[in-house]
């Protein structure tokens, strides 16, 4: 194996990494404040459709990531009022959003799209373009790797550094931590948990957005039925093995980048080991990391999952 | 739970089971079809294995029919089956409402229309690809792997690098006849030629596309190709933004990437469609292969006259000299079902 | 009498509501809901084929349900069918001089295997490291189709065939008809036996009392004696065994594994078993209930041109209006165990 593909390797895993970053960041906030929304998979899907069909009608990129992150906040929107207000259960409700956002984005694909005039000139959409950063990214190795990007995933870099500052030296940032672990304290202290929670889940919804519509127009061209193939279940498990925290959850999700890119390196480099064995690995991984986690009985929001209810 | 649930529960149950016994109208039995003289009187169904309208495959298959359709004006039904179950159960339901050609899109189709046609010897069931035939059970087989033949021998002539990239949608032979084509030609220029080659995953997977030609231009290729039905959307895009020239393959691609994309294969499945039902009003239709390649129009080859221009004139010409050769076996390449 | 009021609220407002949408999107709704009707309830042979799709939503929908019921929350049962099928499959190409009387339940036993192994570890997990079942689960799902994957393109895959997928069990090992005319199997049937065995496990055994009590209140159980331990992985056993037969049975009607054996019955079990608020006798209906949708989907694409996708809206509003529906009656088992 040469620089050159160890190079690409590289490159390749931070952009794989970057969907699982963002949407974990995002799930990690929500969870923190108490709540695991396990429907991620579904608002990733509908928001990365959302992304397409905006850049697409109107030939702008930033639209369609807009329009994504609306789309992405309108339904983590409907989560929290469904578990937080009217306190049904989480695990149920993510499974509903699961659902019927697969069905949805496939139905509204086909109505916008199907039998129109919109897809003459192609099905591409207009993207992110590289922004590569000016000397950073002429490092040998790390310049490829970590500078040679488009916007999102330097805005994926930003919000780790941003949330773990936030977390660890801001109020909010305790607010927060306190409402997911022992929400009646920090009531009795003056904390709204409810405001606090809607405000998670909303943020998550935003950075589910952001993250489903890089899999459309910045990793890709356009939508495809059902393209999110399980990113956001295995950003779920990227929270958990980065153990709630922002800078661990960047690890995690490297780690699963990497692998994912892996398998494609194994491919061209012809050695004979069969690509699905390969394509397990990240997902034992996490079983083992998560295994090893919970040993140490640390990082998980004590009132996780469940509903607060005001004394 | 109690015994009022269980009551209404078995109530509820043996009502499902009784009302059918008094649904209107019951008629079918297995061999109900009757063979359509006229138009008027066909029913055709296509069954997809993706959604006709997601800018693959899937979408081939139904816009060639609907374009049969628009000809003759019969009845026709476009159903999604993508799994071996549904596949089945699909065109028996189909039969049994009396069907007279069911179309498989794609050579996956081929097996569990075996498994049924018996019970339904006056149904015709046609596949797109594949590997079975009967009296009642057709295969059509798109020839591309000739054209593929002869991008791979542009491409072994246009690579300063000497280093090709090709991806595929499966490891099967309806996808690896054309890389094996395109191989073939490309080791006939050069036979040191490096020839980069991955499988996707997931053929709909646009991201895995464009991650693995990507890995292959930053290898060296300069020459990039791609059948892995829509993830070949993500390979075009990586060729677009690393400057690479591509070939296109199934469709004509060259909307995607208008400065990059040589020349498509399009394959025409309006062809395929109405042949067979052409065939089928004459009465002339019957079991076994169909084989469409350049003289049916089946599949045509279209250059990007914008990339045509740049070409030197050399690589231009091997078009009109190499077609005539692939296709009457005077360079022999090996079709879905030969030479494995 | 009340239990069955929440579902059929939930079915009734989500159908009004998915009708709605339908309507302002333009389509045709009488159409729309006459296509899903007829679907089910147009003759016998639709009936029953109905009833075939609804045979591995009845396994997988009892195995989520009574893992529900122990506050185990089992998204693995996708990977559990999977599994289930594997060892089918295992058995079915490797004793191939069996009578298909024992052959064929020897391939659900193995199934049931196949699903409790499955489910072990993630269960064992959980009861002794409360690692979250969640996240577990779900990368079993993965890991088993991956498995899968490798193994209909290696170790036992069919060489002559154009997609990747085994070779096929022995001709014993195919479901027989029961009824000559359809192509109705045992599948249905035995789940329904299952589902009053589960039911009578679950009211009135000692067992069924300490899976409840554990899924009620972990704390209380303890305290009054019950191994926890041991009665959160029995859970997850029989809940895996459930979901492996309904694979298994899946396996011996299609007759080859491939990759794309299950469109998702996993998943959907979990819809089942929430609209059945976790009763196996309402399982029952609530199978039938998605088995019908799914056939409708179908139907209802080829006469009123609605995409198939649409029943995930029906369905996501269905279990998001039983969500809803559970916490307003205040009925809700007041869970005092933390659900991660």
């Amino acid at each position: 194996m040469d620089i050159l593909m160890l190079e690409n390797f590289l490159s390749a895993s931070v952009r794989m990494a970057t969907p699982l970053l963002i949407a974990a960041l995002g799930m990690l906030v929500s969870e923190r404040a108490g709540l695991v929304n396990i429907g991620a998979e579904g608002i990733m899907l509908i928001a990365s459709f959302a992304g397409y069909a905006g850049a697409k009608i109107s030939g702008s990129y930033w639209l369609g990531l807009f329009w994504g992150i609306v789309t992405g906040l309108i339904f983590a929107y409907g989560f929290a009022l469904a578990t937080i207000r009217f306190k049904a259960r989480q695990i149920i409700v993510g499974a509903a959003l699961n659902i019927f956002c697969a069905g949805a984005s496939s139905f509204l694909y086909r109505l916008i799209f199907y039998g129109t005039d919109r897809l003459d000139k192609g099905i591409a959409a207009e993207t992110f373009p590289s922004m590569p950063i000016p000397l950073l990214s002429r490092l040998p190795l790390l310049g490829q790797m970590l500078f040679q990007h488009n916007i999102l995933v330097y805005f994926g870099f930003v919000m780790v550094a941003l949330l773990w500052f936030t977390m660890k030296k801001t109020s909010l940032g305790l607010k927060l931590i306190a409402v997911g672990d022992h929400p009646l304290a920090a009531d009795s202290l003056g904390v709204s948990v409810v405001l606090v929670r809607y405000g998670a889940v909303l943020f998550s919804g935003a950075m589910m957005g952001i993250a489903g519509t890089f899999l459309s127009i910045a990793q890709a061209s356009s939508f495809g039925e059902n393209m999110i193939s399980g990113k956001g279940f295995i950003a779920m498990a990227v929270v958990i093995l980065g153990k709630w925290s922002p800078v661990g959850v960047l690890g995690g999700a490297l780690l699963f980048g990497g692998a994912n890119a892996l398998q494609m390196l194994v491919q061209l480099s012809g050695i004979a080991i069969p690509r699905n064995i390969i394509l397990m690995v990240p997902y034992l991984v996490t079983v083992v990391a998560v295994l090893a986690v919970s040993r140490h009985k640390v990082g998980a929001p004590r009132a996780l999952g469940m509903p607060y209810e005001k004394q | 739970m109690n015994k009022g649930m269980k009551v209404l529960s078995g109530v509820l149950l043996a009502g499902c089971m009784a009302v059918p016994l008094f649904a209107a109208g019951s008629k079918e039995t297995p061999s109900a079809t009757a063979p359509a003289a006229k138009a008027e009187e066909l029913k055709v169904a296509i069954i997809l294995p993706s959604s006709p309208t997601d800018g693959g495959w899937g979408q081939q298959g139904a816009t060639g029919i609907k374009n049969a359709a628009n000809i003759y004006k019969f009845t026709l039904a476009i159903v999604e089956a993508a799994t071996a179950d549904l596949m089945k159960r699909e065109s028996e339901a189909l039969c049994q409402e009396g069907y007279q050609l069911i179309f498989g899109h794609g050579g996956q189709y081929a097996a569990p229309f075996s498994e049924i046609r018996d019970l339904y010897p006056k149904t015709y069931f046609i596949t797109a690809g594949g590997n079975k035939t009967a009296d009642n059970q057709i295969v059509a087989e798109y020839v591309v792997e000739q054209l593929s033949y002869i991008q791979g021998v542009m491409a072994a002539k246009l690579t300063k690098s000497q280093k090709l990239g090709l991806v595929v949608g499966g490891s099967f032979p309806a996808y690896t006849k054309t890389s094996r084509g395109f191989t073939l030609g490309a080791k006939s220029v050069n036979p040191n030629i490096e020839v980069l080659f991955a499988v996707t995953q997931n053929a709909a997977d646009i991201n895995e596309g464009y991650e693995l030609t990507l890995s292959q231009i930053k290898a060296g290729a300069d020459v990039v190709w791609s059948n892995a039905n829509r993830a070949s959307q993500g390979c075009i895009k990586a060729a677009r933004e690393t400057n690479t020239l591509v070939f296109g393959m199934v469709a004509d691609q060259q909307k995607e990437a208008p400065d990059h994309i040589i020349a498509s294969i399009v394959q025409d499945y309006d062809i395929l469609y109405t042949e067979v039902i052409k065939r089928y009003l004459n009465n002339t239709l019957k079991g076994g292969i169909i084989e469409l390649g350049v003289p049916e129009k089946g599949i045509v080859w279209v250059w990007n006259e914008k990339v045509k221009a740049k070409l030197p004139a050399d690589v231009v010409k091997l078009y009109d000299e190499l077609q005539p050769k692939t296709q009457s076996g005077e360079i022999y390449v090996p079709s879905e079902n030969e030479g494995w | 009498m009340r239990s069955w009021i929440k579902p059929l609220i939930a079915i009734a407002s989500s159908l009004l509501l998915g009708a709605l949408i339908l309507y302002l999107a333009g389509y045709d709704t009488g159409k729309a809901f006459s296509a899903i009707y007829s679907a089910t309830f147009r003759n016998l042979f639709a009936f029953t084929g109905t009833v075939n799709r609804s045979s591995p939503l009845i396994f997988v929908g009892l195995a989520v349900a009574i893992a529900f019921r122990g506050n185990v929350f089992n998204i693995g049962a996708e990977g559990q069918l999977l599994m289930g099928a594997v060892f089918a499959t295992l058995i079915g190409i490797t004793f191939t001089g069996l009578p298909g009387f024992i052959l064929i339940p020897l391939m659900i036993l193995s199934g049931a295997l196949g699903g409790a192994l499955w489910a072990l570890i993630p269960g064992l997990l959980k009861a002794k490291f409360e690692v979250s079942e969640v996240i577990t689960t779900i990368m079993f799902n993965y890991i088993a189709l991956n498995l899968i994957g490798y193994l209909v393109r290696g170790p036992i895959m069919d060489r002559t065939q154009v997609e990747p997928q085994s070779i096929p069990i022995a001709v014993q090992g195919f479901l027989p008809a029961l009824i000559p005319g359809t192509r109705l199997h045992l599948g249905f049937i035995l789940g329904i036996i299952l589902a009053i065995v589960v039911y009578a496990i679950l009211f009135k055994t000692y067992m069924g009392f300490e899976l409840r009590a554990v899924g009620n209140n972990r704390d209380a159980a303890r305290c009054s004696g019950i191994s926890v331990e041991r009665t959160i992985t029995t859970t997850m056993l029989i809940s895996g065994a459930l979901a492996g037969m309904g694979g298994a049975i899946e396996l011996a009607d299609i007759h080859y594994l491939l990759e794309g054996i299950s469109p998702g019955h996993g998943y959907t079990g979990i819809s089942v078993a929430v609209l059945a608020n976790s009763n196996p006798l309402g399982v029952i209906i609530s199978s039938f209930l998605f088995g019908a949708l799914s056939s409708g989907a179908t139907t209802m694409q080829r006469m009123a041109g609605v995409s198939a996708s649409f029943v995930g809206i029906f369905q996501g509003l269905m279990i998001v209006a039983i969500a809803l529906a559970t916490v307003a009656q205040g009925s809700g088992r007041h869970k005092k165990t933390k659900e991660t």
